[in-house]
Parts: structure tokens; C-alpha cells; sequence
């Protein structure tokens, strides 16, 4: 308060604005935003429950196309919501909807997803090739994701996509070390590969280069927990680990000069794992197993510290 | 606190104000630079995500370095004590040469140091009473009273908030172990901790985090009430569940389950009408968690409904509640707004972003090969939303 006092009788604050920069100090402005958010996401979470649930335990009395019909209505519901509340369609970072139209998107999309599974399951329209509901699902959602600007519905799209090649995001690390076989591993290498391509391809194109730090991040996650998972689990780990080094350095090298600290610290964990694999693989001895633990985190904590400072710099010049 | 890191911390509270003032646009770029040309950085300090490295990476180091010694000497239980303690004394002069002559305030280095410090300290406290008192329960009692203290100490020493909740709940814990209610104890101690933290959190003549640290006493202490008073708690007998060794004893005070009861209906809404009333945004938060968890506990006792319609209904129920708000607090409505005035919604923005890549994305198809999967079933949804037909 006292800042605020000497900074308003400086000029530094415009007169105008003080005094509710006083009262948010103060706390007699409090905001509740974050509340309304977790509030919304808590209610779209236990909706989709809710909905899950009806159908698990209802089918068979209600039968599968007024299920259907319910489901899809819902969806609807809240995309037609959606739809009134949007602003036109731009490439650009669209101004913020409402939060309530932001999270009933989510919602939509998701009973989308529900009612594309259950009538797969009811009506097998695909037969075997079942898991393309997941493809279209994705496909859905990633439409909606950019018509409605919205980066939570394209990590949704992002993910499904991911789940029809058999990759599962919500615990990619675990997914891959317990499914971690060579088909799983490519498949998860070939997402993350498409993911970081669509990054670029937003960021060169402008086309929503908001939605880069989506793409790039879930590609990443995919490329370097691909890699990892066969330099950690693979009896051909050596060649896994050294494609998982060269993996890492790539993306270190773009996310230092992009100035991307979340790629930059992705590619630094998974390089740190993948280059122990190799440094501890032949010891036996515990003191000389601690001793180079110490020293290869101690080399880690270094380049971290100079990368930080040289992203740092590059940001501020 | 160290004056010169007191200082330090109440220059950033004004900077990062500042920033979320420039965000909304009451200053302008100009404003923004006086500003922190007056209150200046003097700190070394990095930004999260690499602090979360750099704490991870000295962790490790220092874990690895502490492997190392054990593993060299072999001690014996005193030879651990002693080396425990000297591994903690000398992580504990470390942090103090981190934020004293090396003047770091936010790198995770520092962090990581004191954060093992302490620990260390907390083992060399165990491995001194494991075995020595008759009861076992005690040295665990002993051990958790300490590690309150140390967690403590750390947080009003070298201003780590987060350490304010640990030794809250080491306390607490640690209560467990006093012969007599445990219940008592903890409504008892939870209202004491309240009474003292709620006008701590507002001292001008604390620092900064330990302003903070008082926020987190303060929930510690309300959950530790109402997970006292909750219902189902008393009648699961939770908390004596806890206390090791001892075999809960039912309830024996005839009014102590409508006491609970009742208890458990008022004192989320007390909560959250104190906080409506005194503009405390963490006592809202608190009478929000408990009013659920409330909700919950009631759905135990009386049959609301089938599980799917009060999960659905209960769901519209909160997006229909949190858009009536958003629109109602579109204007300030006495003192309160949705508007967002802390740069706060970036961050429930990217939340909301990972949330739905974790928790809301669907399960992978079965891989060919791994499951005799057949068409006719499947899983969808997630965070408690998934299913299977």
C-alpha cells in the first residue's frame, strides 16, 4: 500500500487508475475468476461422468438409438451455444469468449466423443475397422478447435489422434514403458514427429500460431517418451538411445533459438535420461554409480544454467 | 528472514503487481519501467520451469553425494545420526551462502538445498529415537513434532512458503500420537492455528512469503477441523484409524454423531460466508472444497438419486452456477468480480489445456497383439468421466 501511495503521488500511477489499484491491494477488489474456471471444470468433468454413466447403465432398457439421439441432442446443445457466442472465424488469436462458452466447448466436444464411441459400439459401422471413430473424433475436434480458438479442444484432438495410432497421452511415459513395443514406440514417435511438424507449420504459417505451443509440446512429449522408452526398455537400446541423444539436441538447438523453455527442458530431461542409460550401463560398483550420478546431474546443472542465461539474453536483445 | 531478502521479496510483490497492472492496462510500458527501475531485481532468480530443473538436478546431486558417503563408510545406526545431522548442518550453511553471499532467491538451488537439509535433519531425529522409546508410535510422534519445528524453522528463516503447509501437517500428524481425543485436538489446534495465522496473513510487518506461508497454516488448520467434524470421517473413525498401534475405539459421547452432523451442513458454509463477507478469497476457496466434499457425504447417508443423474445433474448444476456468476460479476458487484485482475487466467488457461490432454483425452485403441480386443465394447472419457460399454 505504501508503494502504491508514493508511486500515485510520484504520477508514476495515472491519478485515474489509483484508486482501484489501492482497492485491489487492499484486497477490497477481489477476483474470482480462477473459482468460475475450476467451478466449470468441475462440472464439465462430472456432466461427462454423469452422461458416461447413463449410457453404461441404461442401455439395454432405453435402447441404443434414443441414447443416441439423447447424446447427440446434448452435444448439439452446447455446440449451437457455442456457435451463437463465437466471434467470426480468424486465423488470428480470436478475442476470449466467455468462460462458460469456453468450457461448454469442452463439453460438447466430449459428448461428441461419447456418442461417436457408443455408436461404434452399438452399430459396429466400421466393423474392424473400429478405432477410426477415434480418427473422426479427432477430426471433429480439431474443426472445432479452430473455429472456436480453443487450445484445450485441440489437445483434446491432438490426444485422439494419438489414441487411434494406440498411443495414450493422458500417461504417455507410463503408457509406453508398460505397451512399450516397437509398434506402440513408432507410432508414438510418428505423432510426435507429425505434432512438432504442425507446430512449425503454425508458427511459419500464422495461421493460429497460438496453437504452436500445443503441437510442439505434445510432440515433444511423444518424440522424446518414444525414444526413451526404447533406450530405457529396448534390447537394441543403444541405437534408441543414440537416436533419443541426436532427437534431444535437435530440439534443444530449436528451442533455444525459438527461446522455448518447455521444449528446451523437455529435450534436457529426456538427453539427461538417455545419456545415463549409456553412462551407468556398465558399472557395477555402487560408489562409482553415486559418484557419476552426482557428476553427470552436477555437467546438467551447468548447461542448464548457461542455457537459461543464453536464452535469456537472446529474449532480451 | 535475512533483512536484505525481506527487502528483496516486498520489492517483487510491487513488480509483479506492477506487471499485472500493465497487462490490464491501467500503466503503460513507461509506468511499468519507473516502476521497476525503483523497485530493481537484485536477486538471482530464474524462471519456473528452470527453477523446477535446477531443483531436481541439485536434488539429485546432492541425494547422490549423501548415497555416496553412506555407501563409503557403511555407518552404523550412531554413525548415521552423526553423519545425518553434519549432511544436514552442512546443507543448511549452504542455503545460507546461497541467499547471503551468493544472493540467489528463486534459482530451485536453494530450494533443493534447504529442502534436504531439513530432511536430513528429520532422519537424523528418527534414527535417534527409532528403538529407544517403549512405544514405536512415540518415536513416530517425536520425529513428526520435529519435523513440524524444522519445517518451520525453514519457512520463516529462508522464506519457502510451501514448507508453512509441511510443518502444518507434520504437526497435526504428529498430534495423532498424544494420548486422549485426537478430534479434540485437532478442532482444538486447527482454531488456534486459525485464530493465529488469519491476522499473521495480513501483517504488513511479515515478509512476503511468510505472509504467504501464514495462507497455507491457515487452510492446513480449517482442513484439519473440518476433517474432524466431517460425518463420515467420525463414523469410519479415520483419524484414530491413523494413530499407529492402537485399534480405534467406537464413539462414545451419545451426541457426538448429531454434533458431526450438523457440523459437517454449517462449517463449509461458515467458512464460505466469512469468506463472502470478509472478501478472503482462500476462505472461499476452502468453503467451496468443503461444501463439496459436504455434498459428497451426503450422497453416502440418503439416497439423492442413481450416481449417474447427481453426477449430471450436479455437473449442469455447477456450469449453470459459474455462469450465472461470470455474466452477475461481468461489473463489480460489492467488491468482488470475475474479472481477471492478477495475469491469474493464463494460468487456469493452460491448465484447463493440460487437463484436457490428460485427463479428458480418450484411452489408445488396444495394439494389435497386446488384447483380444472384439468390437461391441469400449472405454471413452477420463478424470472420472470414463466408462465402458
Amino acid at each position: 500500500m505504501e508503494a502504491i501511495e508514493r508511486l500515485a503521488a510520484e504520477g508514476v500511477i495515472p491519478a485515474a487508475e489509483a484508486p482501484r489499484i489501492s482497492r485491489i491491494a487492499r484486497g477490497d477488489l477481489v477476483s474470482v475468476r480462477l473459482e468460475i474456471r475450476a467451478l466449470l471444470y468441475a462440472g464439465v468433468t462430472l456432466a461427462v461422468a454423469g452422461a458416461g454413466l447413463f449410457v453404461k447403465e441404461h442401455y439395454r432398457e432405453i435402447g441404443p438409438v434414443a441414447i443416441t439421439l439423447a447424446l447427440s441432442l446434448a452435444a448439439a446443445g452446447c455446440l449451437v451455444f457455442v456457435a451463437r457466442a463465437a466471434s467470426p472465424f480468424s486465423w488470428e488469436r480470436s478475442p476470449a469468449p466467455r468462460l462458460a462458452a469456453q468450457y461448454v466447448l469442452i463439453l460438447g466436444v466430449l459428448l461428441v466423443g461419447v456418442d461417436l464411441a457408443y455408436v461404434e459400439a452399438q452399430f459396429r459401422v466400421l466393423g474392424p475397422e473400429w478405432p477410426y471413430h477415434l480418427l473422426l473424433y479427432s477430426g471433429v475436434a480439431l474443426v472445432a478447435a479452430y473455429r472456436f480458438d480453443s487450445a484445450a479442444v485441440l489437445s483434446i484432438a491432438l490426444s485422439a489422434f494419438a489414441a487411434w495410432r494406440g498411443v495414450e497421452v493422458k500417461n504417455a511415459l507410463g503408457f509406453l514403458f508398460r505397451n512399450g513395443g516397437s509398434r506402440v514406440r513408432m507410432n508414438a514417435i510418428a505423432c510426435g514427429l507429425l505434432f512438432l511438424a504442425g507446430a512449425a507449420a503454425s508458427a511459419r504459417a500464422r495461421r493460429k500460431a497460438h496453437f504452436e505451443a500445443v503441437w510442439g509440446n505434445l510432440g515433444c512429449l511423444l518424440l522424446l517418451g518414444g525414444l526413451l522408452s526404447g533406450a530405457l526398455g529396448s534390447p537394441a537400446w543403444t541405437l534408441w538411445g543414440g537416436a533419443l541423444l541426436v532427437a534431444g539436441a535437435a530440439v534443444l538447438a530449436v528451442a533455444v533459438r525459438a527461446g522455448r523453455e518447455a521444449y528446451a527442458a523437455q529435450a534436457i530431461v529426456a538427453g539427461y535420461l538417455g545419456a545415463m542409460r549409456f553412462v551407468l550401463h556398465p558399472i557395477r560398483d555402487e560408489k562409482l554409480l553415486f559418484l557419476l550420478v552426482a557428476a553427470t546431474a552436477s555437467v546438467t546443472l551447468w548447461v542448464l544454467v548457461r542455457l537459461h542465461r543464453r536464452m535469456q539474453g537472446r529474449h532480451e536483445t | 528472514m535475512r533483512p536484505e531478502l525481506d527487502r528483496a521479496r516486498r520489492r517483487r510483490v510491487v513488480r509483479d503487481a506492477a506487471l499485472s497492472w500493465k497487462r490490464a492496462g491501467a500503466i503503460d510500458a513507461s509506468a511499468l519501467a519507473a516502476i521497476e527501475s525503483r523497485y530493481p531485481e537484485d536477486r538471482v532468480r530464474q524462471r519456473p520451469l528452470w527453477r523446477v530443473l535446477i531443483f531436481v538436478f541439485a536434488y539429485v546431486i546432492g541425494s547422490a553425494v549423501g548415497g555416496l558417503v553412506i555407501v563409503t563408510i557403511h555407518p552404523q545406526r550412531d554413525g548415521a545420526i552423526v553423519l545425518a545431522l553434519l549432511f544436514g548442518a552442512a546443507l543448511a550453511g549452504a542455503t545460507e551462502l546461497a541467499q547471503g553471499r551468493w544472493r540467489f532467491d528463486g534459482t530451485g538451488a536453494e530450494a533443493a538445498t534447504s529442502y534436504l537439509g531439513v530432511t536430513s535433519l528429520v532422519v537424523a531425529v528418527a534414527l535417534l529415537l527409532v528403538d529407544r522409546p517403549s512405544s514405536p508410535a512415540a518415536a513416530l510422534g517425536a520425529t513428526l513434532a520435529a519435523a513440524a519445528l524444522l519445517f518451520g524453522g525453514a519457512w520463516w528463516r529462508w522464506g519457502f512458503p510451501v514448507y508453512a503447509l509441511f510443518a502444518s501437517a507434520c504437526a497435526f500428524f504428529a498430534a495423532l500420537d498424544l494420548p486422549g481425543p485426537v478430534r479434540i485436538f485437532w478442532i482444538a489446534g486447527g482454531i488456534v492455528a486459525a485464530a493465529i495465522a488469519a491476522p499473521l496473513r495480513e501483517s504488513a510487518r511479515l515478509s512476503p512469503p511468510q505472509r504467504d506461508g501464514c495462507g497455507y497454516v491457515l487452510g492446513a488448520a480449517l482442513a484439519a477441523i473440518y476433517a474432524a467434524v466431517n460425518l463420515y470421517s467420525l463414523d469410519h473413525r479415520f483419524l484414530e484409524a491413523l494413530r499407529p498401534g492402537a485399534a480405534p475405539v467406537p464413539v462414545s459421547w451419545p451426541f457426538a454423531r448429531t454434533l458431526s452432523a450438523a457440523a459437517t451442513a454449517l462449517f463449509p458454509a461458515a467458512v464460505l460466508a466469512a469468506g463472502c463477507l470478509g472478501k478472503r478469497r482462500l476462505l472461499v476457496d476452502a468453503g467451496l472444497a468443503f461444501s463439496a466434499l459436504s455434498l459428497v457425504t451426503l450422497r453416502a447417508y440418503v439416497s439423492i438419486g442413481p450416481l449417474w443423474l447427481v453426477l449430471a445433474a450436479s455437473g449442469a448444476a455447477l456450469i449453470l452456477a459459474a455462469a450465472f456468476f461470470e455474466r452477475f460479476l461481468a461489473r463489480e458487484r460489492s467488491g468482488w468480480t470475475a474479472e481477471d485482475l492478477s495475469d491469474e487466467d493464463k494460468a487456469g488457461a493452460v491448465a484447463t489445456t493440460i487437463a484436457a490432454a490428460t485427463v479428458l483425452s480418450p484411452d489408445a485403441r488396444p495394439s494389435p497383439g497386446t488384447a483380444g480386443f472384439t468390437p461391441g465394447g469400449g472405454r471413452y472419457g477420463g478424470g472420472g468421466a470414463s466408462g465402458e460399454f
